[in-house]
């Protein structure tokens, strides 16, 4: 089971060191992960190392990497799935992750793992029921604390969620505004091979909810094409049974944030974009034209277009200028920006120009990948839609909110 | 307080600056305020690695305070320090004991939390008594606290009646949680003890869905294995060793659709708990935990019927885009899961292409995969994306997509056409275009992986040859990589020979050899000579022998110059075993092809495997960490293999471990195997070792020569001689670290031999002894080792006739005889030193040889003094005496991954 985690920074240095068993685990273990780090150059290492003395498991959120070390068997996952959640309470506990706000709160943060992990297995993760047992700090008790001298960041009457019956929700929430909202976040991951053709197309997606609903409402939230969806996994809260017979969506929320649900849609046919690279080289230089457009109508507009272009090691120098937007170089990484943001109506974007390539190398024979970010506003680009919203059991109207966004995840182009 | 203040109610300041404030006296304030002050200053000091332990005993007294922030801090800090002061923890029990007994349930769990950290004998039956009152606690938080600390209670002492008493409990509470963190606490204290499930099995399954994710992957841990142990498994990963379990039987007497019934129906048969099981962990599939995924897999994959186990695929494959964080653990699970049905992901070979976001480690897993699960149908589609990858700028990734496509090859015959013509076009344009001064190694290395890959494809399917050796052979002044050379080199010897299409073609290769000779690298000159002696030795059915012979002979004069002296050497060997050809061939007579020449060069090579890229398959259950890591981790539970017939809640008696036993046996034999297969697989032309043996070398010579010979290029260099014994690797795996290993050590006296006290002088009547090793090898045997007896009499009397015997025969001339008896059947154990005397204060030492059989289990001899017996246990210490064996990184790898040793913890 997990013995201990440590929070480094993104400098290697130890923030904080969480014992949760007898045996402690010595910080120079922290030393030796962070060798193994620097080994691997510009990769992340596996996310489950076996060191000389430990079983290493870790991740990295916002620079921070969360190190949890055992010395005996134990699902890699489990300890893997925990780190996450560790990460995500805290970030919604503090509003952030960085080296500086884990220092600022880092009484918060032992006692929120001291509750999140009981003698090395994961015990009350749920960030609701987290919340009555320890309060997330907020400038009301810091100015309390100041003023009276005592800043209790522990809830003194602790309902606990005993009497409920359901573990993710306290009987008695009350809200004075019933407010209940979902955001639809698509991310697309799309790979174009050299000739143009689209080799793979799919949207993942997560329905991300807040839920500020008083007493036990029972929701059901209901697709108009929920045929399309090709994977699925839910929060908890969601009833299997109600999607296997109708597709439907039938829970009891969590209060406050949650995930309620991802999936993926596969075989899409349109990609918003269309980036075109011609790269041809000879005599020591490679001439590159990249045109980049819309590629059918996505209805709302397509924004922070960005285009990465990672040069192989054989370039030495760029010398590109862009039809539209600016391009920025950077000689460390070898790699080319190019900022488009919106496309203008008038002017399609190209970037054109030369690489100069290393003495002797006449001709490129590696050939970058181009990675692609945009970003639409108001569309789920898989063409999900949410059909109609039910709430049961209460006795209120509650306000209703549905958003969507679409960004693009993993955008590739192969020249 | 100034600090406070100017931290505007952060710890900010506390973190910064902890010892600022006199912390022992704001422990010791009267007031709560000042208190939590003080230990959030502690715990700031610990979160920087400070040991603040020397401040144990002010902090417990905190516990007594009635503020619960003070309270909570106090605890954070015990738990941190709970085995460092355990004497101190006990001052303040009867707080803890008052806090049970508390209103708030937060506090109630906090000071059983506390209290089970205390690792203090004397404790241990108020712990227990605590806990048994907590398991019946209103409160489920504070039952779950008690399932928590059964398992701490359980590593402390020998109650073992009681924590399976409260397991027992614990498992029958109706509260999801609490159910879940009882099924850990199952795990750690009697993992074994299934007839505790079988009464309580239908509601476990019926908890599952509702409990906490964590709770989950315990709660279906025992499950599974409680249905292992009843009725074993439909698949495993070692097709040899599956059962015809009674599961198995049953799918096939019901064309596998039993399951389909509905669950709530009566059952007809005793099978309902698998189909419970089952359907009760399908919903599982769709949880958002990658942990309760995987784990609700490996069930469906070990329990559920053909047709039905394609439910896992697709949740598996969603985990890689939903919890990204998972993706290597996810990727080595499918990778074992489609070494055994690669069926099932082979339409979704979409899903294992490669982005650029992916580490090395991924991209090596995602190819492993795609070579698996390639078919007829998704070939050109796999082919196509795997030669995009060559032209990526990562030339890692280029090389094991060159390798991939040979092993899709060998996989697949309906693709060898396609993948050798690409291969080939990839190496004469990769070679052909470097007409520049420098060699990029990344593109060195695709050609290097493309020509080997060839060279395996063409050893299965010689049909293809022709060509491609023609190709080769036409290029190889563009092949610049000694490698890739080599190896080209020695598909001429070995493969072209047998082709009267090529004969014309192999005195233009040679002469273009023999020209660039002198300038080769020091492999590339001993594959050519190689290659000559094939070539000759198969002289029958070369037409152009004579330029050939010439060559040779120009060849071995310039080899005889060399200023590498294992290519004069070689040379040296050739022209001696090759003098009969010679002859021959220079008075036109016809020579017999002399057979131990013949034999020795031109034996049949077996088909090399193409290594895999990342792990290598392995009989660990999937989702474990063993099956990550490649070794037995400590604490790793195999499944159940026996099926135990009497699991009713009543069996008074505690199924046996004997499975457990077997069962590993099992693993480390398929381990073993597995070892050996690679072998033979990888170890394709052994000429060489043929010749020292052929010479009477001694064995370290061959080696030498061995590294030398052709079979570095197909990276092996161990002798089989030297792998042989891989017994003695797998033989540490077995046994348990002794438990009661002597930790007295007398370091005074002799600082450089590490002493044990094998008998104390109040056990022995006076005399004392101690045994260290010698870090020496034995006289009498190579695998004996030298352990080195003192002895001391510290009684006032003289002691006659100390003899070290097995315990059995009398005198020392009687002892040696049977030990020599022994020792030439080679069963003796210890050769034993002579009898000696001591007088009152004296000191001697004696020296027994002792043959521990390479395990780590204890020698038991028996001491004779003064017509006493005393038993003594010598045991033996990795690790002392250590032999250096040559291997190859491969081999090496794959037997540390056996060895548990390297990464066993130490338990005190």
């Amino acid at each position: 089971m997990i013995q201990c985690l440590f929070l480094l920074s993104d400098a290697g240095d130890v923030i904080l060191e969480k014992q949760w068993m007898g045996k402690r685990v010595e910080r120079s273990i922290c030393s030796w992960f962070w060798r193994q780090r620097s080994e691997m150059e510009d990769q992340d290492p596996p996310s489950v190392i076996a060191s000389p003395t430990h079983y290493l498991l870790h991740i990295v959120r916002e620079g921070v990497t969360f190190l949890a070390c055992t010395a005996s068997e134990m699902p890699p996952l489990l300890g893997i799935e925990f780190l996450c959640k560790v990460a995500s309470v805290l970030e919604n506990y503090l509003g952030g992750l960085n080296e500086d706000i884990l220092k600022d709160n880092f009484v918060i943060v032992y006692e929120i793992l001291d509750e999140m992990m009981d003698s090395g297995f994961p015990s009350t993760t749920e960030p609701s029921v987290l919340k009555e047992i320890i309060a997330p700090p907020n400038l009301v008790s810091r100015v309390l604390s100041v003023v009276t001298g005592t800043s209790s960041s522990l809830n003194a009457a602790s309902p606990l969620a005993t009497s409920s019956q359901v573990s993710w929700r306290a009987s008695n929430v009350k809200h004075s505004n019933n407010e209940i909202y979902f955001d639809l976040v698509e991310e697309m991951d799309a790979v174009f091979n050299r000739d143009g053709f689209v080799v793979k197309c799919e949207a993942y997606g997560e329905i991300q909810a807040t839920s500020r609903l008083s007493g036990m409402p029972e929701l059901s939230l209901t697709f108009a094409n929920a045929d399309i969806l090709h994977d699925v996994n839910f929060h908890p809260c969601v009833r299997y049974r109600a999607w296997e017979a109708d597709q439907m969506l039938s829970f009891i929320p969590p209060d406050g944030a949650f995930k309620l649900m991802s999936y993926r849609v596969k075989g899409l046919k349109n990609p918003p974009l269309f980036v075109r690279p011609q790269l041809s080289s000879g005599e020591g230089i490679c001439r590159v034209n990249v045109l980049v457009g819309l590629r059918g109508d996505p209805g709302k507009p397509v924004d922070a277009i960005i285009v990465q272009l990672p040069w192989p090691p054989s370039v030495v120098s760029t010398n590109l200028s862009p039809s539209v937007g600016t391009v920025t170089y950077s000689f460390s990484t070898k790699v080319s920006t190019w900022i488009i943001g919106r496309i203008p109506k008038d002017k399609s974007p190209c970037l054109s120009g030369t690489l100069q390539l290393e003495p002797g190398i006449n001709r490129l024979e590696e050939f970058p990948t181009f990675l692609v970010g945009f970003k639409i506003q108001g569309t789920a680009v898989s063409g999900l839609k949410v059909d109609k919203m039910d709430i049961r059991n209460v006795e209120y109207r509650p306000y209703k909110g549905f958003r969507a966004v679409t960004r693009a995840a993993s955008y590739e182009i192969r020249t | 307080m100034s600090a406070l203040v100017s931290g505007v109610g952060t710890d900010a300041a506390i973190y910064d600056d902890p010892q600022d404030a006199d912390i022992p006296t704001l422990l010791d304030s009267r007031y709560d305020a000042d208190k939590a002050q003080g230990l959030k200053r502690l715990i700031a000091l610990m979160a920087q690695g400070q040991d603040v332990s020397t401040f144990f005993p002010q902090v417990v007294k905190g516990v007594a305070s009635q503020s619960l922030e003070v309270k909570k801090l106090v605890y954070i800090y015990l738990v941190h320090y709970a085995d460092k002061r355990p004497d101190e923890a006990l001052l303040s029990i009867n707080s803890f004991q008052r806090d049970l007994s508390d209103i708030n349930p937060l506090v109630r769990a906090w000071a059983l939390r506390a209290m089970s950290g205390i690792k203090v004998r004397a404790v241990g039956p108020l712990v227990i008594m605590a806990a048994n009152k907590c398991a019946r606690d209103p409160s489920p938080y504070v039952r779950r606290c008690a399932a928590n600390a059964v398992s701490k209670i359980h590593s402390m002492g020998d109650e073992q009646h009681f924590d399976e008493l409260l397991v027992s409990i614990l498992l029958n509470d109706n509260y999801p949680g609490v159910a879940g963190a009882a099924a850990q606490a199952f795990i750690s204290v009697c993992p074994e003890r299934y007839s505790l499930l079988s009464s309580s099995f239908r509601k476990l399954c019926g908890l599952l869905y509702e409990a906490d994710e964590w709770g989950q992957i315990s709660l279906m841990d025992i499950l599974m294995r409680y249905i292992v142990a009843k009725y074993g498994v439909v698949r495993d990963f070692s097709s040899v060793n599956v059962e015809f379990s009674c599961l198995q039987q049953a799918h096939e007497e019901n064309g596998g659709d039993f399951y389909k019934a509905d669950t709530r129906s009566s059952f007809p048969d005793e099978r309902w708990e698998v189909r419970l099981m089952l359907s009760s962990t399908l919903s599982l599939l769709r949880s958002q935990n990658s942990a309760v995924v995987l784990q609700a897999a490996v069930i469906h994959w070990y329990f559920s019927p053909g047709n039905e186990l394609s439910n896992i695929v697709k949740p598996l494959l969603f985990l890689l885009r939903s919890s990204l964080d998972a993706r290597h653990v996810v990727l080595a699970n499918i990778l074992s899961f489609s070494k055994c049905e690669p069926s099932l992901f082979e339409a979704y070979f979409e899903d294992f292409f490669i982005c650029s976001s992916d580490s090395q480690a991924i991209q090596a897993l995602k190819l492993d995969i795609l070579t698996n699960i390639v078919s007829d149908l998704s070939a050109t589609q796999i082919l196509q994306e795997l030669e995009a990858y060559i032209r990526n700028p990562n030339s890692q990734l280029a090389a094991d997509a060159v390798n991939s496509i040979g092993r899709c090859a060998l996989r697949l015959s309906s693709t060898v056409a396609i993948c050798t013509k690409g291969l080939l076009k990839l190496v004469v344009s990769r070679s052909s275009h470097s007409g520049r001064e420098q060699y990029s190694p990344g593109r060195g290395r695709v050609v290097v992986q493309a020509v080997s890959s060839l060279r395996a494809i063409m050893q299965k399917h010689p049909a293809e040859q022709d060509q491609v050796i023609l190709h080769l052979l036409r290029n190889l002044n563009h092949i610049l990589e000694p490698t890739a050379r080599e190896v080209v080199i020695w598909m001429i010897g070995e493969q072209a020979i047998a082709r009267p299409a090529l004969a014309e073609g192999i005195p233009v290769a040679l002469r273009y050899l023999a020209k660039t000779f002198a300038n080769e690298s020091n492999g590339t000159k001993l594959q050519v000579l190689n290659c000559l002696a094939k070539i000759i030795s198969s002289s029958q059915r070369c037409s152009s022998l004579k330029t050939v012979l010439l060559i040779l002979q120009y060849i071995l004069d310039l080899a005889a110059c060399d200023l590498n002296y294992d290519v004069r050497d070689r040379a040296w060997i050739l022209r001696v075993l090759l003098a009969g050809h010679l002859d021959a061939i220079k008075h036109h007579s016809s020579y017999d092809a002399d057979p131990p020449a013949n034999s020795m060069f031109l034996r049949q090579k077996s088909v090399p495997v193409l290594p895999s890229l990342s792990l290598q398959p392995s009989t660990f259950l999937p989702g474990s960490m063993s099956h990550m890591v490649q070794h037995k981790s400590p604490g790793y539970r195999p499944l159940p293999r026996e099926r135990y017939t009497d699991l009713s809640p009543s069996s008074p008696t505690l199924p046996e471990r004997q499975p457990e036993l077997q069962s590993q046996s099992e693993s480390t034999d398929s381990g073993s195997e597995s070892f050996e297969s690679e072998d033979d697989g990888n170890y394709t032309d052994d000429d060489l070792a043929v010749i020292s043996d052929a010479d009477g070398n001694t064995a370290k010579e061959k080696a030498d020569l061995i590294s030398l010979s052709d079979t570095e290029l197909l990276k092996r260099d161990a002798s089989p001689e030297d792998l042989s014994p891989s017994v003695d690797l797998e033989s540490w795996l077995g046994p348990e670290e002794p438990s009661n290993s002597p930790e007295d050590f007398d370091k005074s006296s002799n600082s450089e031999v590490k002493k044990v006290l094998a008998l104390d002088f109040t056990n022995g009547d006076g005399l004392e002894v101690h045994y260290g090793f010698m870090r020496g090898p034995s006289i009498f045997s190579s695998s004996m080792v030298c352990v080195r007896l003192f002895l001391h009499n510290k009684s006032s009397e003289p002691m006659h006739g100390i003899e070290i015997n097995d315990g059995e025969t009398a005198g020392y001339a009687a002892v040696l005889f049977s030990w020599l008896t022994a020792f030439e059947s080679g069963t003796a154990r210890i050769i034993p030193p002579e009898a000696v005397a001591l007088e009152p204060g004296e000191k001697t030492e004696l020296n027994a040889h002792v043959d521990f059989r390479h395990n780590l289990s204890i020698v038991k001899v028996c001491l004779h003094c003064n017509s006493n017996k005393f038993p003594i246990k010598i045991s033996p210490e990795p690790g002392v005496l250590l032999r250096p064996r040559k291997m190859s990184i491969s081999v090496f790898l794959a037997a540390e991954a056996r060895i548990a040793g390297m990464h066993r913890s130490s338990r005190r």
